[in-house]
C-alpha cells in the first residue's frame, strides 16, 4: 500500500443500511457482511473517493483523528475487505 | 417430427390483475407443441422432495432476455415452460408425472420463481395468517414449527395467507401481501399440496409484524426479542431462499422490508400442549405497536 494506491469497490459489491448497521452483499458470492459505523463511513468514503492519501485526509477530518492513527486503521480496513473480494486495490 | 424442433406438452394458461392482485390458473387439457428448446444453461437446485430439480435459462440471467423464457425441470416428473412476457406455462409430462405433482411443483415451486422473475412480487417462505385484518408472518428454520404454528392460528379461526410461500409487494410505502393458495400442511407430506381450507384470506393486508420461530425445550419461557440489524436482514435473507442469487434490486428489497417491518425471535418450547400460550403471547404482542 502506498499513498498513490487507488481503492475501488466492484460492480458486484452493494451496500444498504439497516438500523444503523451497514450491510455488504456480494452479489457473486452471495455472501454478506456487516460494517460498524466506522466502517460504514470507511466504506462511503470510497465510493466517493479512490485515492488512498486523499481518503486518509478526509476521513482525519471527519473523525478529528491524527492522519498516522487513522492511516492504521483505514489499511487495516482495506486489507481486509480486499481479502474477502470486497474491494479493489491498485 | 424431429425431436428437436418442437415437443408435444399442455398448456396453463395464467393471468393476473395488478389491481386485485389476484391471480388464476387457467389449465387447458388439449396437447399443443412446446416451442423449441434452446435454453441450454442450467441452475442446479438443492434437491427438493428426494427429486433433482433444475432451471434451464438462456444466459444465467446475465440478460433481460433470459428473465423472458425458462424452463424448470423436475427430472422424471414433468417440465415447465414459463413465459413471463405472455403469462404461459406449458408443461410436459415425463415417466412419473401425476397431476398433483404438476400443481405442487407449480404452486410452490414454479409460480414463486414466475412471479420473482416477472418483478411482480417479492416471495417470503412464510406461514402467514391474518390477525386483526393484518398480515402476521412466521419465518423458520425447515421443522422449526412454521406449519403447526400457522394450523393452531387456523384451528382459531385466523384466515389463512399462506402456508408456504407468500407474495409481498410495496405500495404507498407500505408493505403488503397477496394471499397464495388456500392449503395448508400441518402434517408434511411429498409432493403433497396439503388440506384444502375454506378459511382462506382472498384480500391483499398490510404486513404487520414477522416472527422468527427459535425452538426451545419443552419446559423453557415463551420468550420475544426485537430483531436488529444484520441479524433482521439473516433472517429475511433466508426467508427468501428459492435457489435465485440475490441481485441489486432483490437486496435493495429486503432491506427496505427490514427497515420497513419489526422482526422478533419468538422462542417457542417443543410441546404442542403449550401453543395455546404461544397463540396467546403473539395475539397479545400483535396488538401492541
Amino acid at each position: 500500500m502506498t499513498i498513490d494506491s487507488k481503492v475501488s469497490i466492484p460492480d458486484t459489491v452493494f451496500l444498504q443500511e439497516v438500523d444503523d448497521e451497514m450491510i455488504l452483499l456480494d452479489t457473486d458470492t452471495q455472501e454478506y457482511f456487516s460494517l460498524n459505523e466506522v466502517g460504514g463511513v470507511f466504506y462511503q468514503a470510497m465510493k466517493h473517493e479512490t485515492n488512498f492519501l486523499k481518503l486518509i485526509e478526509m476521513l482525519s477530518e471527519h473523525f478529528e483523528v491524527e492522519q498516522n492513527k487513522i492511516e492504521k486503521d483505514f489499511t487495516v480496513f482495506i486489507n481486509s475487505l480486499e481479502e474477502k473480494g470486497l474491494l479493489k486495490i491498485k | 417430427m424431429s425431436k428437436h424442433s418442437y415437443a408435444y406438452g399442455y398448456k396453463l394458461l395464467f393471468s393476473s390483475t395488478k389491481i386485485e392482485k389476484t391471480s388464476k390458473i387457467i389449465y387447458i387439457d388439449k396437447i399443443t407443441r412446446l416451442p423449441q428448446d434452446n435454453l441450454k444453461e442450467k441452475i442446479h437446485f438443492d434437491t427438493n422432495q428426494n427429486r433433482s430439480i433444475y432451471l434451464k435459462v438462456l444466459d444465467d440471467f446475465k440478460t433481460e432476455k433470459s428473465f423472458e423464457k425458462w424452463i424448470f425441470v423436475v427430472d422424471g416428473v414433468l417440465s415447465f415452460l414459463c413465459d413471463t412476457k405472455l403469462n404461459q406455462i406449458y408443461y410436459q409430462k415425463d415417466y412419473n408425472y401425476t397431476d398433483s405433482r404438476r400443481d405442487y411443483w407449480l404452486m410452490h415451486i414454479v409460480l414463486p420463481i414466475f412471479f420473482t422473475l416477472k418483478k411482480m412480487y417479492y416471495l417470503l417462505h412464510t406461514g402467514s395468517v391474518n390477525i386483526n385484518d393484518k398480515a402476521v408472518l412466521f419465518i423458520g428454520n425447515s421443522h422449526a414449527g412454521k406449519s403447526t404454528l400457522t394450523d393452531y392460528f387456523l384451528k382459531k379461526k385466523h384466515a389463512l395467507l399462506s402456508d408456504d410461500k407468500l407474495a409481498t409487494f410495496k405500495k404507498d410505502d407500505k408493505f403488503f401481501c397477496a394471499p397464495s393458495h388456500p392449503y395448508h400442511r400441518p402434517y408434511r407430506g411429498i409432493e403433497d399440496l396439503g388440506v384444502k381450507t375454506d378459511n382462506f384470506d382472498k384480500k391483499e393486508l398490510e404486513i404487520h409484524k414477522i416472527y422468527w420461530i427459535k425452538p426451545v425445550k419443552a419446559d423453557d419461557d415463551i420468550s420475544m426479542k426485537e430483531l436488529l440489524g444484520i441479524k433482521k436482514f439473516e433472517v429475511l435473507r433466508y426467508s427468501t431462499e428459492m435457489d435465485l442469487s440475490v441481485d441489486k434490486n432483490r437486496f435493495e428489497y429486503i432491506v427496505d422490508l427490514a427497515n420497513s417491518i419489526k422482526v422478533y425471535e419468538i422462542c417457542i418450547p417443543h410441546d404442542l400442549n403449550r401453543l395455546e400460550e404461544v397463540y396467546s403471547k403473539i395475539i397479545q404482542h400483535s396488538k401492541e405497536n
